[in-house]
């Protein structure tokens, strides 16, 4: 954290290569799809070109830079393409990107219900793993609301799925 | 008062509804007995696994909807990045640029810094003390004309550059006597001179030195300076600030750092290069 602090490049790029895969997908997630990689860039830079935070608060810093990031292309996407229509994008890429399969097409419509909070409360939960209070410091909300929020959209996404036959393993 | 709170309602079994095992299974609420609650209630067990089963589900399923992007993703090498690449070679960067601008800002100070220790050199050679009993540099005038710095080698100075006339004219002044001899071989602590041209006062074919140091080369021309002036007496016979020996040059000769003394009185001598022609030595005196 000191060599990032002091903007020595390799620690840059370490950050860069810990972290970049979850930052695209928490983009993703919260809806903006196209030109990801860019907002990808311009979230690393503006980290590069802050004042990085003490270590105890950094990681709830650092997500709400990627919160904030992926709101404001998708204020300026939202005007061209509705939710449904992005998270078809995502389904799409995701394929293109990498072994998994594709989203399953009921989970896709459930989390195109959910609201934007709730979806980046999910996203910072299932790919970031966050602890519930730097969930609440990325999103800047008191931890009850992030309890609140991820229940809520755990509970849609559970019914959605149930709506549609998923099976559950036993 | 007793503090109910993380308790039931206190008149039965807890109830768990599906909001609260939601809640528990994601870590969001502490329920510190139900895992014995469960493992009374076969019932309660089940939920509580299919829950844990459809919240794994949920989680995979998102996870699946993103997948994560493969290892090429952050590789920084190629035009993907173009806009990080900045950021990543900044040192490489910045540190010639932060040299050349500490350069630029220092160059100036250094130029002054570098004139100020040659200035400081020049000063210390100048007020450097005399050596005891050295004619030639006694017979420094106080203005600074002329002197030589390398004490005690006897040898001339080496450095060849040209002097104002007026200085040396300075330097003549101060003396009676100017003439241009060739040196004759020394003898003990004392080297004759034989005259060939006078260009100021009276002066003897052959003029007797004596050599405090190292006799002067034998068969070269020197021009002597001889009988100092009684107002020069005084700067003569006290220490004088002198000059250091760069003070040559080739039409007068060089100023030899030696102790020469004619008739008891300081002497200046300069040495000539081997070869010069005597009519061709084109001394100012006034």
């Amino acid at each position: 954290m000191d060599r990032l602090r002091r903007k020595q490049p390799e620690a840059r790029a370490e950050l860069f290569r810990l972290y970049a895969p979850q930052v695209r997908r928490i983009l993703y997630l919260q809806g903006f799809c196209e030109e990801v990689d860019d907002a990808v860039q311009e979230v690393f830079i503006k980290v590069y070109r802050a004042e990085i935070p003490h270590e105890d608060v950094f990681l709830g810093w650092f997500y709400r830079v990627i919160l904030n990031t992926g709101r404001d292309h998708g204020r300026r996407r939202r005007t061209r393409y509705g939710l449904m229509d992005k998270l078809q994008r995502i389904s799409t890429e995701a394929a293109v990107d990498g072994p998994s399969e594709p989203a399953d097409p009921a989970l896709r419509e459930a989390l195109a219900t959910l609201t934007d909070e709730l979806r980046e409360c999910v996203a910072l939960r299932f790919f970031a793993d966050l602890p519930l209070d730097e969930i609440a410091r990325a999103q800047d909300v008191p931890v009850g609301t992030v309890k609140s929020r991820l229940h809520g959209a755990v509970k849609k996404l559970r019914a959605a799925l149930e709506e549609r036959g998923y099976e559950r393993e036993r | 008062m007793t503090d109910t709170r993380g308790q039931s309602d206190g008149e039965g079994p807890p109830v768990y509804d599906d909001d609260r095992l939601l809640a528990f299974v994601l870590g969001l609420e502490d329920e510190p007995g139900l895992p014995a609650a469960a493992a009374a209630d076969p019932e309660l067990d089940a939920r509580l696994a299919a829950l844990r089963a459809d919240v794994a589900a949920v989680g995979a399923l998102v996870q699946s909807a993103v997948p994560a992007p493969d290892e090429s993703y952050t590789d920084l090498s190629g035009g993907r990045w173009s806009g990080l690449h900045g950021f990543f070679e900044a040192p490489a960067r910045t540190g010639p640029r932060r040299v050349r601008r500490w350069w630029r800002a220092l160059a100036p100070v250094a130029a002054v810094l570098a004139l100020a220790v040659a200035i400081g050199i020049v000063a210390v050679n100048r007020e450097a003390p005399f050596s005891p009993g050295s004619a030639a540099e006694m017979a420094q005038p106080a203005d600074g004309a002329e002197a030589a710095d390398d004490r005690g080698s006897g040898a001339a100075a080496t450095n060849a550059r040209e002097i104002a006339p007026e200085r040396l004219v300075g330097q003549l002044d101060q003396f009676a006597v100017v003439v241009l001899a060739r040196a004759r071989r020394a003898t003990d602590a004392s080297q004759g001179f034989l005259v060939v041209r006078v260009f100021k006062g009276d002066a003897p074919s052959v003029v007797e030195l004596d050599v405090g140091t190292t006799p002067v080369q034998e068969g070269r021309l020197h021009l002597l300076m001889l009988d100092p002036l009684a107002a020069a007496e005084g700067a003569l016979s006290a220490p004088a600030p002198t000059e250091p020996a760069v003070e040559d040059d080739r039409r007068y000769g060089r100023q030899l750092a030696g102790s020469y003394t004619y008739h008891g009185a300081p002497a200046v001598v300069r040495e000539f290069d081997a070869g010069v022609d005597p009519d061709a030595v084109v001394i100012p005196v006034p």
